[in-house]
């Protein structure tokens, strides 16, 4: 079987990028940013999740059929995550009783 | 929340995915060898990792900080500390879980591995496990982030 997939190097690279990352937004974190703070960490959190899967589970080095049923399961959970976060966040905007 | 032991257990767990990736890497040059030292590495690592973890729940049962009867806080916040920290333990609880399974997946490919079934042209279960792995990492990058970095400005 021989499957695309990265150097030893490559692997090591996106290691320590992802420890840089690690130690940039716990330092961030120190900040009192406001509302920014969750918008800054859950971006790096996002950066380092891409890192991971695509280095590490070397999806950048698939074919591109593997890619698309990536982004699939992708779009999927950014649709249940919208309704959830579109009934949490809503909350309160309307005087029901027991909201 | 710690913040110590949450950054140090981010470091571990990225390591055990490194070491994991190397033990990919032989796999596809079919060295035996290798692939067992990388698994051990990286099951001790992912052990570590549960240690420390276990470790910072007990200091919240000590805390007070478990829901239930143990817990209680002085604050006027208290019951929304609590639901907090229900959450907090169902979400690195689950994720725990998953860790202990990941390991027993480890183990499993482990003994293929002795056994000598896994060469450099039949690998796909190493392939496949090392996937589990990195995906429940990504899922403690998030934890990380929805857990212990917010707690440090407010």
């Amino acid at each position: 079987m021989n499957e695309p997939a990265p150097s030893l190097k490559k692997y090591i690279f996106a290691w320590l990028g992802l420890l840089g990352l690690t130690l940039l937004t716990t330092l961030i974190a120190f900040v009192n940013l406001g509302v920014w703070s969750t918008v800054i960490e859950i971006g790096i959190a996002t950066i380092m999740a891409s890192m991971v899967a695509g280095f590490l589970m070397h999806a950048f080095y698939e074919t591109r059929l593997i890619q698309i049923v990536i982004a699939t399961a992708l779009i999927w959970f950014l649709i249940m995550m919208t309704l959830t976060l579109g009934d949490y966040m809503t909350r309160g905007w309307l005087p029901f009783p027991g909201k | 929340m710690n913040i110590l032991l949450g950054s140090i257990n981010t470091a571990l767990l990225l390591t055990s995915s490194l070491m994991l990736t190397f033990a990919e890497h032989s796999a596809q040059a079919g060295n035996r060898r290798m692939i067992a030292i990388f698994l051990i590495l990286t099951m001790v690592i992912g052990l570590v990792f549960l240690g420390l973890k276990f470790t910072e729940y007990y200091q919240h049962y000590q805390e007070h900080r478990a829901p239930g009867v143990w817990f209680s806080d002085p604050s006027p916040y208290a019951s929304s500390i609590q639901m907090f920290f229900v959450f907090y333990f169902i979400m690195t609880g689950l994720h725990a879980v998953h860790m202990i399974i990941g390991i027993g997946i480890l183990a499993g490919l482990l003994f293929r591995t002795v056994i000598g079934t896994m060469t450099a042209e039949y690998h796909s279960p190493i392939m496949f496990g090392g996937l589990y792995w990195h995906f429940v990492d990504i899922i403690w990058i998030f934890l990380y982030a929805i857990f212990y970095l917010p707690g440090l400005h407010l």
